[in-house]
């Protein structure tokens, strides 16, 4: 093969129903200029925990630069210096102004969308339009796909869920437009079947087939197109593509294994469909890692994933936590329930924060895919008990490309709108619209 | 045509049967989008709750905003819906300067000056928005205005931005104000309207207020030129008295225009602040620091050359590892010297090794035999290069020193397993260092997969004449796949071997593999052991254990333990003693001897009392003085015991009172939270708690406490009826409500509540939930008093 020639960065490797995108390599250089380092695009995404957190255990006490960790947030100490963690920020649009109960369904809808939901638990359901979806229409069809909606429970989308609220409102935080949802994919087998499903419906069927019937991996439908090209990547790229490869290779077994018949054993209170992971935390673990990939290889530049629906009442007891999320959130003060309600946050951060680790551990030239990406972990209700939408738990993990300066806890006046953080996020993807919600402008301060 | 109501409603009916029939096709969301622009102002004036909202949004989202429509905005602000209010606010606000009517603008003035934060927040918004046509009305408000609506005038003019350059005169006096918000707003003002004035930044950097000499150097840094004064200055502001402006001035240093070796400079010096978070800054500022990385690098080795303490020679690790560049070799030489002289930790040095690259292997091994102490440095280090430096860590396994090939093994976890690995391994296995062995057994206890050859060898090493090595042999056990027998027979030899290390693998070991139970017979001289880590091991394994298998020795162990010499082995006995649910008298007086020593013993011991609750009355005399302790964590614990324990609820109350007043927020909410759970028996604590309604700290729990005991003393009443009318929301309605609670004593606040209740009903503070409550506790009242009608 010519030596001149590199690899496109779009290239993909090819198989029988199966189209395996390539990460960032050092031999896909830009052909076009000569540069030597490719540029990398900006990635965002966004986390929705359900109940609020135990706010005691959770705002930092110090502001700016070496900020403390509550005991919530401990678990995220090793990436302190990449986030970003807020005091005052508002979804006003979450209260009840003047429609009474709700607040759940409000919390998840206004999320990310700053607008009020129409009370209603019919069809004619009305919010506003999400900012990843906002995101994905500008810039979405740069990518195979232009977002990508994760959840971990399906939920309902009809019915009543909270109080005269439909089911739609607390069961989805992402919204293409005022009145239709983005329905959620809960299935990790499923969302790596989309990731890397390639060629006709017929053929892609064919390949799942005989993966399924000869156990094989999606690597050997692709095994010729990776020697072709072994032969001309560098040295560290040729590593790298091992251990891309050996990756997806450990996330397969980890799919069969999730839903294995020894893991059926483990104890839920709630109904498990076929092919979902029982394991709550690896079931997570595995839409983080699906998250990964799909930024990895340029699938898609957007994200959301809710870790439960609005409201959620599982239990924790791998925690040590037997009782109702939703019902400890209504704590009354009561210092057991509030620490059961910290362990369960933690729990939470602790995800986010294996998310985290593993987009730092992909370099992309100087940088990582964390510093290339811009990630809101967050709830869309303060304290449980109080049900209040000023002074959200929310974090900002990643750099944005340079055009952030983490390692900070910024404190702002109470209702600074969450919104306008979205419009700081969406003017550094290039994405320009005058407003979001009910934002008034971008958020100041993200960078010195 | 027809009124909006009315054909609303035959729409509505026309949808119903279209969506029965399958035809629908557009969503109800969207129900005036073909409606007329007047008919859909008319409906926003005129329809009813759900018909003004729906117009509301309609108009807001046709963004078509003439004359008329900007008229209705301004009227939809005074709507008795506060959604309604909102989508005016927000169309004024989008609408911009398309608003810029004297209608508008008198109603947004309005509402700037409303009790509702975000009804103010948003006129704020609107009003700068629409441009300079309010500033003078703005300026006039000033004088008059609460603080609250200052804090947003000032916001405004920022938004109107240069244009508003005639009210700077007013921000100037506003950055003076004792309200430290309404100073950070005309701050943020003042550099909206006139970004690029020197003497403003210069006079913001001179403020007293640190936030506001914060906002001035970051201004500084981003619009000064290059080689000006102002620059200069802020290179020198890293010696501003605060530290939260030293932060900022760091990272304004970095990204400003200053010549690269004065940034560097610059932020070498705050490398070392005696401030942990400012010293964070400047290595977060590193990264824009790459005029001459080698220099740089060198530098910070020399700091590390002069610091005596680990925080700060930590600090300037992790700025080695975040410069755009890899330190040099020389650096590195100073980071083993300063690693070696302060003991600093292996994870936090080998990072900054690795990015010199393999080419440091020799040096790190000519190091490394001057210095054996940094073995776990050079281990950590090879092991971090991985495949990269496979032949030095192969070298490595045979070098004539130990203490090199102990560093060597810790790298062979690193490499990819093949047979010369393996090799390698084996030989290890059996060198003649007792410190190799055992570092190499480690490595075994932490593979994946152990090949069978390996497994044999590790498994005869529990009879090694090294007491390192047969304990390391104990630990990899759960590793070797042998089969439960043997595991235990190894096990109760390890556990009366002669040596402290052993005897600690071997019962650590048992509890991990879940064979406690099978030495039960041995446990009591385990925690009698005269090793005090042997014996909290010992401990924390019992406390695993079923309670039908707390023998009578045991138990008796387990006592001792309370009272033993050693903090971590009370600790422990503690905490197993709770665990087992050991509650007897003889349990109890061991704790109550307990009380004393460290903080984490004290919280172990009140948290192992409460748990027994009223069987340990004897105990609250001692607890009682532990409401005095110096540290938070203690009384907060013995707050929790006391009212586990304490069968006499008016002291209880009354101790508990107290600690409201205590100055740990912790503490107090603890009895905030104990008082709450005795419901009514707690009235005597209402007048405090309803003080601590006024506090932003406390007035959670403390409104919670007050929702729990759902009572309140008569004596309280003056209190609730001088509150009728706080500015805070929650302490006026707690006022109302405890008033109807007290019932019949409440007789004399009747005219004052009948009053309330009118203006709550029509009137400018018209309100529908505060009317209800003024309307219940009047019932409440009167139904308990004797001549009511």
């Amino acid at each position: 093969m010519n030596q001149t020639n590199r690899i496109s960065r779009r290239a993909m490797l090819r198989g029988l129903g199966v189209t395996l995108a390539l990460p960032w390599l050092e031999s896909t250089s830009s052909l076009v200029h000569g540069a030597t380092v490719s540029e990398h695009p900006l990635r965002m995404g966004f986390i929705f925990v359900p109940n609020g957190v135990n706010t005691h255990r959770w705002f930092p006490n110090k502001v700016g630069y070496g900020f403390d960790l509550p005991p919530v947030l401990e678990p995220l100490a090793p990436l302190r210096d990449e986030l970003l963690v807020f005091s005052g920020l508002t979804h006003d649009k979450g209260r009840a102004n003047d429609d009474g109960a709700g607040d759940h369904a409000r919390s998840a809808s206004v999320f990310l969308t700053g607008s009020q939901p129409r009370k209603t638990n019919g069809d004619n359901i009305r919010v506003g339009v999400s900012v990843d979806q906002v995101a994905a229409k500008a810039i979405g069809h740069q990518t195979r796909f232009s977002s990508l909606e994760l959840g971990i429970h399906a939920g309902q989308n009809a019915g009543n869920c909270d109080s005269g609220y439909s089911c739609a409102y607390s069961s989805n935080i992402s919204w293409a437009s005022e009145t239709t949802p983005v329905g959620k994919e809960v299935n990790p087998r499923l969302v790596f079947e989309r990731l890397f499903a390639g060629g006709s419906a017929r053929e892609v069927d064919q390949s799942r087939w005989q993966r399924e019937a000869l156990r094989k991996s999606i690597l050997d439908f692709v095994a010729d197109d990776a020697r072709r090209i072994q032969g001309v990547l560098s040295r560290n790229d040729r590593r790298k593509l091992d251990e891309y490869m050996t990756g997806i290779r450990e996330l397969e077994r980890r799919l069969d294994q999730s839903v294995a018949p020894e893991t059926r054993d483990i104890e839920v209170d709630y109904p498990v469909p076929d092919g979902i992971p029982r394991d709550y935390r690896e079931h997570i673990r595995l839409m983080c890692d699906m998250v990964v990939l799909a930024f990895q290889t340029d699938s898609t530049r957007i994200f959301t994933l809710m870790f439960a629906n609005a409201g959620d009442n599982k239990n924790y007891r791998h925690i040590g936590v037997p009782d109702g999320h939703h019902d400890l959130s209504h704590h009354r003060d009561d210092p057991v329930k509030l620490e059961k309600i910290a362990k369960i946050n933690r729990f939470h951060v602790e995800q986010f924060r294996y998310l985290l680790e593993r987009l730092s551990s992909i370099r992309e030239g100087d940088r990582t895919l964390l510093d290339n990406s811009m990630i809101v972990y967050g709830s869309g209700i303060s304290d449980g008990n109080r049900h209040n939408n000023e002074n959200l738990p929310v974090v900002l993990a990643g750099r944005g490309g340079g055009t952030i300066d983490p390692g900070r806890h910024l404190r702002y006046d109470t209702e600074t709108p969450m919104c306008n953080l979205f419009m700081s996020m969406l003017e550094r993807m290039n994405v320009h619209v005058p407003y979001i919600g009910d934002s008034t402008g971008t958020l100041p301060g993200l960078t010195i | 045509m027809m009124v909006g109501g009315v054909r609303n409603r035959i729409l509505a009916l026309a949808w119903v049967c279209a969506a029965m029939f399958g035809l629908t096709q557009v969503p109800v969301a969207a129900q005036y989008e073909e409606t007329p622009l007047e008919q859909v102002l008319e409906i926003a004036s005129s329809g009813d709750r759900d018909e003004r909202r729906d117009a509301a949004y309609e108009i807001v989202r046709r963004e078509s905003f003439d004359a008329p429509v900007v008229e209705t905005l301004a009227k939809l602000t005074a709507d008795s819906d506060r959604q309604v209010r909102f989508l005016g606010l927000l169309g004024l606000a989008h609408a911009g300067p398309r608003a810029a009517s004297q209608t508008a603008i008198d109603a947004l003035l309005r509402c700037i000056q409303d009790g509702d934060d975000q009804v103010r927040f948003r006129a704020a918004d609107a009003l700068g928005k629409i441009g300079t046509l309010a500033l003078p009305q703005l300026v006039a408000l000033w004088d008059s205005a609460d603080s609250q609506t200052r804090v947003e005038i000032a916001r405004a003019i920022g938004t109107m931005g240069p244009p508003a350059r005639g009210a700077q005169e007013l921000l100037s006096k506003g950055l003076e104000d004792s309200d430290e918000r309404i100073r950070r707003s005309a701050a943020n003002a003042l550099l909206a309207v006139a970004p690029q004035d020197d003497a403003l930044h210069r006079a913001l950097t001179e403020h007293a207020d640190p936030q506001i000499r914060c906002l001035g150097w970051q201004a500084i840094g981003r619009h000064s030129a290059p080689g000006s004064d102002a620059l200069e200055r802020l290179a020198g502001a890293t010696d501003d008295p605060d530290p939260l402006v030293r932060e900022v001035v760091v990272m304004s240093v970095a990204k400003s225009a200053l010549d690269p070796q004065r940034k560097q400079q610059a932020i070498l010096a705050t490398l070392t602040d005696p401030v942990p978070s400012v010293r964070s800054a400047a290595v977060a500022a590193i990264e824009h620091a790459g005029a001459d990385p080698q220099r740089l690098s060198i530098d910070i080795g020399n700091l590390l050359a002069q610091v005596e303490d680990v925080q700060t020679a930590q600090t300037l690790l992790l700025a080695l590892r975040r410069m755009p560049a890899p330190p040099s070799m020389e650096a590195a030489s100073m980071v083993l010297a300063a690693a070696g002289r302060l003991s600093l930790p292996a994870e936090e040095v080998a990072p900054v090794l690795q990015r010199v690259g393999p080419s440091i292997v020799p040096h790190l091994l000519a190091v490394l035999e001057e210095t054996p102490s940094l073995e776990p440095v050079v281990g950590a280090t090879l092991s971090g290069f991985g495949a990269a430096a496979r032949d030095a860590v192969m070298q490595c396994t045979s070098h004539p020193s130990a203490v090199v090939r102990q560093a060597a093994c810790a790298a062979l976890q690193s490499l990819p397993s093949t047979a010369e690995t393996g090799v390698a391994l084996q030989r290890l296995l059996t060198d003649a260092d007792d410190g190799v062995r055992a570092k190499a057994i480690e490595v075994v206890g932490q593979m994946q997969h152990v090949p069978s050859e390996v497994q044999a060898q590790v498994a005869e090493a529990p009879n090694d004449p090294s007491p390192r090595v047969r304990a390391a042999s104990i630990r990899a056990l759960p590793r070797l796949g042998l089969e439960a027998g043997r595991i235990e027979s190894i096990l109760r030899n390890a556990i009366v071997d002669e040596e402290p290390l052993v005897r600690l693998a071997g019962i650590e070991v048992a509890g991990q593999t879940g064979l406690v139970a099978s030495l039960v017979d041995d446990l009591p001289t385990l925690i009698r052991d005269p090793d005090p880590q042997v014996r909290v091991a010992a401990l924390h394994a019992v406390a695993g254990m079923p309670a039908e298998k707390l023998i009578p020795p045991l138990r008796q162990a387990i006592l001792q333990c309370i009272g033993d010499r050693h903090d971590a082995v009370r600790a422990a006995g503690i905490e197993v003693a709770s665990a087992l649910h050991m509650r007897d008298g003889e349990t109890v007086a061991a704790l109550i001897d307990s009380l004393r020593g460290p903080e984490s013993v004290l919280v172990a011991v009140l948290r192992a009392l409460e748990g027994i609750g009223r069987e340990a009355q004897a105990a609250l005399p001692a607890i009682a003085e532990l409401l005095h302790h110096d540290s938070p964590t203690v009384r907060t614990a013995a707050i929790a015991a006391l009212a586990g324990i304490d069968k006499d609820t008016p002291r209880l109350v009354a101790r508990l009172i107290e600690a409201l007043d205590d100055p740990a927020w912790e503490v107090r909410q603890a009895a905030g939270a104990r008082l709450g759970t005795l419901g009514p028996q707690a009235k005597a604590a209402v007048p405090k708690l309803f003080e601590l309604l006024a506090s932003e700290e406390d007035s959670d729990f403390a409104s919670g406490a007050l929702r729990e005991i759902d009572a309140a003393p008569k004596e309280a009443l003056q209190m609730f009826v001088q509150n009728l009318d706080s500015p805070d929301r929650r302490t006026a309605y707690f006022s109302i409500f405890f008033l109807g609670k007290l019932g019949a004593d409440a007789k004399s606040a009747l005219p004052e509540l009948k009053t309330r209740l009118k203006e709550a009903e029509g009137g400018p503070n018209r309100s529908d939930v505060r009317a209800r409550f003024l309307r219940q506790a009047i019932e409440s009242i009167e139904g308990s008093t004797d001549d009511s009608p």
